[in-house]
């Protein structure tokens, strides 16, 4: 059967003009971080009469002392860490529970379970009280010990089960090999959890990379403070500065764009893959 | 090298269910022994309790005379190939088989002479940069095999390792495999339930079932004198002829009554021992295909109706049913059950038609009906005799 090429390119159309849809948001982010401050409320949707480019260096001056890129930094150091402290802390946790096959790993499942359902704004007012006891207030270490506990039980789900479908043979080839424990983690299993080890970093990095609420409460008014809680400085009391916001924002999602392009084909296959 | 015993060795489970009892069994000093045995015979057990993946909950085994008991398998210095291969499946070939040498804190020169070493013999140079899928299931085999021979441990395990292969491969395999072995002269105890593999390749066989060890020997001497009648049953393919019948010591000699009339085996019938203790008591009578002929020559024969014919050069197998009680003992019946559940089922018929099934292995040529009676001719010095109560042999 032979395809219409008339009917091809109409369906090539409607799905340029669909994926066309997704890029309005984007639109208007870029349009209105160049827009005067009085063209905002006037003519939001509308193309600017002229493009104030200074939009952005002074969003990239930032707000209480700290700079834009000194934002994006924080927020890297907090997001790499809470990935890296998670995907350690989860592995190992997971690992020792899905091989426990006696009551007390069932029950650290379950513990561990019961951590993603419970509301963790509901503990916010005393982790904050005891957080700033131990000097973690306001700085990278207390959002990367904060995110690590927010983050593991969710981990924990999803590495147990996949490690519940590994063959225990590698193990116990690399016991009887003479490799110890630690080695068979270290250079058996956790390569073999690559595929998850991809989904949990993407997941927990989006996660704490976009987090305002947390940030704001443990950052605000620190020099430590991230890309989310800098942004939201140009919020005022009587007034917003969204042109400056918008601008900010262009900023904070290139890195992530840029990460998604550059490594598309490998998040993919992580998501995708499997043991092979 | 080492000479391995396991001293009434045991697996017992928290429920209480034997995996394994009261194992006696000593692998000499470089010997090939084989365990085989049908599906849930412990065979894989006993092989894990030696590697140390599974605890030994009674008895002791020793490496060398020296209780292994509570060493992790880490430190017993064995190496075991798996039943799929278990090569890491993110390493290179070459780090597949480094692995059990870097695990051990060799220094990295001595580790890649090694392995070369390994490869070389293996063939499998030209492929140490390959990740395991890229291989194939020979490739993968061997690589497995590597890894065993790459670091000379005292004992070889290996569990099924030819099953995964098509049949053409595993010839070539097994062959591989003897070879490697005698070259290096590793003590190596190596897991099958496929009878063939164990007569080729074991220098002597361990036949269990049930988590007990039924026989241990050289493969000729279970294939010629099974201890009970799984063992007749179980070793040889096709299978040992079984059929009941009532033994009596006559004046004109010993005779076998069966439901289909007496054969009478003649005074100078050269029976075991022990058979006239059995005097009027039903006993298994059973032969080897081979053993059974046709035509006018010396001996008795059986009336047997032939259903079906296979020309298997350079022999033919004659299937045959013959009017005799099928013994239906739990050891037979086991047997059938490792072949196939239709197996039993057939069992079954023929013991409710009063029938046995005997199948005669005979030169290509000789000539045979297409069907119909015919005589099947037997040596009674071939039979072997079992206690129709316990299946043990009659000596």
């Amino acid at each position: 059967m032979t395809r219409s090429p008339f009917a091809m390119y109409g369906r090539e159309l409607g799905a340029l003009a669909l994926a066309l849809l997704w890029c309005v948001p984007f639109y208007y982010l870029a349009i209105v971080s160049l827009k005067p401050t009085t063209e905002i409320f006037a003519d939001p949707v509308g193309f600017p009469d002229r493009l104030e480019f200074a939009n952005y260096a002074e969003a990239w001056a930032g707000t209480m002392g700290v700079s834009l890129g000194k934002a994006m930094l924080n927020s890297l150091i907090v997001t790499v860490g809470s990935v890296l402290s998670v995907i350690l802390i989860g592995s190992v946790t997971a690992y020792v529970i899905a091989r426990n096959g006696r009551r007390m790993g069932t029950l650290m499942y379950f513990f561990f379970v019961a951590g993603i359902i419970l509301p963790h704004q509901l503990s916010v007012v005393p982790l904050y009280s005891a957080m700033r006891q131990i000097g973690l207030v306001g700085n990278h270490l207390g959002l990367i010990v904060l995110y690590s506990g927010l983050m593991t039980p969710m981990s924990v789900f999803l590495y147990s089960g996949f490690v519940r479908t590994l063959p225990a043979d590698y193990e116990e080839a690399a016991e009887v090999d003479g490799a110890s424990r630690g080695r068979i983690f270290r250079m058996v299993i956790f390569p073999l959890l690559a595929p998850v080890t991809g989904t949990v970093a993407v997941m927990v990095g989006m996660v704490v990379w976009n987090d305002f609420f947390i940030q704001l409460i443990f950052l605000s008014g620190s020099p430590a403070q991230t890309l989310p809680v800098a942004i939201y400085g140009f919020v005022g009391e009587f007034s917003a500065r969204w042109n400056l916001v918008f601008a900010a924002v262009f900023v904070s999602i290139a890195p992530i764009l840029a990460f998604y392009l550059f490594a598309q084909r490998q998040l993919i296959q992580g998501f995708t893959g499997g043991i092979k | 090298m080492a000479k391995i015993q396991f001293d009434g060795v045991g697996k017992r489970y928290d429920n209480g269910a034997h995996a394994v009892r009261d194992l006696n069994l000593t692998i000499e000093d470089g010997e090939f022994m084989v365990v085989v045995g049908p599906s849930g015979c412990g065979k894989s057990t006993a092989l894990r309790m030696a590697a140390g993946l599974e605890p030994i909950t009674e008895g002791r085994l020793l490496f060398d005379g020296h209780e292994v008991n509570a060493l992790s398998a880490r430190d017993r210095d064995v190496a075991m190939v798996f039943q799929n291969y278990a090569l890491y499946p993110h390493m290179t070939v070459s780090e597949n088989i480094a692995f059990p040498l870097a695990s051990r804190g060799m220094a990295k020169d001595e580790i890649a002479q090694r392995v070369a070493r390994a490869a070389e013999t293996l063939g499998l140079t030209e492929y140490l940069s390959r990740r395991p899928k890229a291989l194939s299931g020979g490739q993968r085999q061997r690589v497995a095999m590597g890894r065993a021979i790459v670091r000379d441990p005292r004992l070889f395990l290996m569990d099924e390792p030819l099953s995964n292969l098509d049949a053409k491969l595993r010839n070539q395999m097994r062959a591989e495999i003897i070879g490697l072995q005698k070259t290096q002269g590793v003590t190596t105890l190596y897991v099958t339930h496929d009878q063939t593999e164990a007569m080729t390749m074991g220098d002597r066989i361990a036949i269990m079932r049930g988590g007990v060890l039924q026989q241990a020997g050289a493969p000729r001497d279970l294939y010629d004198h099974p201890a009970n009648l799984f063992v007749a049953a179980f070793i040889g393919s096709p299978a040992m002829n079984l059929f009941q019948a009532d033994l009596r010591f006559t004046d004109s000699g010993p005779v076998l009554v069966t439901s289909g009339g007496t054969l009478e085996l003649g005074p100078g019938a050269a029976l075991p021992a022990r058979a006239r203790d059995h005097d009027n008591r039903t006993v298994v009578v059973g032969l080897r295909p081979e053993h059974l002929s046709l035509g006018d020559g010396p001996g008795p024969s059986l009336a047997a109706t032939l259903t079906l014919t296979e020309e298997l050069p350079p022999e033919k197998l004659l299937h045959t049913l013959i009017t005799a009680e099928t013994p239906m003992t739990d050891q037979v019946v086991a047997v059938a059950a490792d072949v196939d559940a239709s197996a039993v089922g057939d069992l079954a018929q023929d013991a409710r038609a009063h029938r046995s099934r005997l199948v005669a292995r005979l030169p290509v040529d000789t000539p045979v009906p297409a069907s119909g009676p015919l005589d099947l001719r037997f040596d009674p010095a071939r039979l072997h005799l079992f206690d129709a109560r316990d299946g043990q042999v009659i000596r």
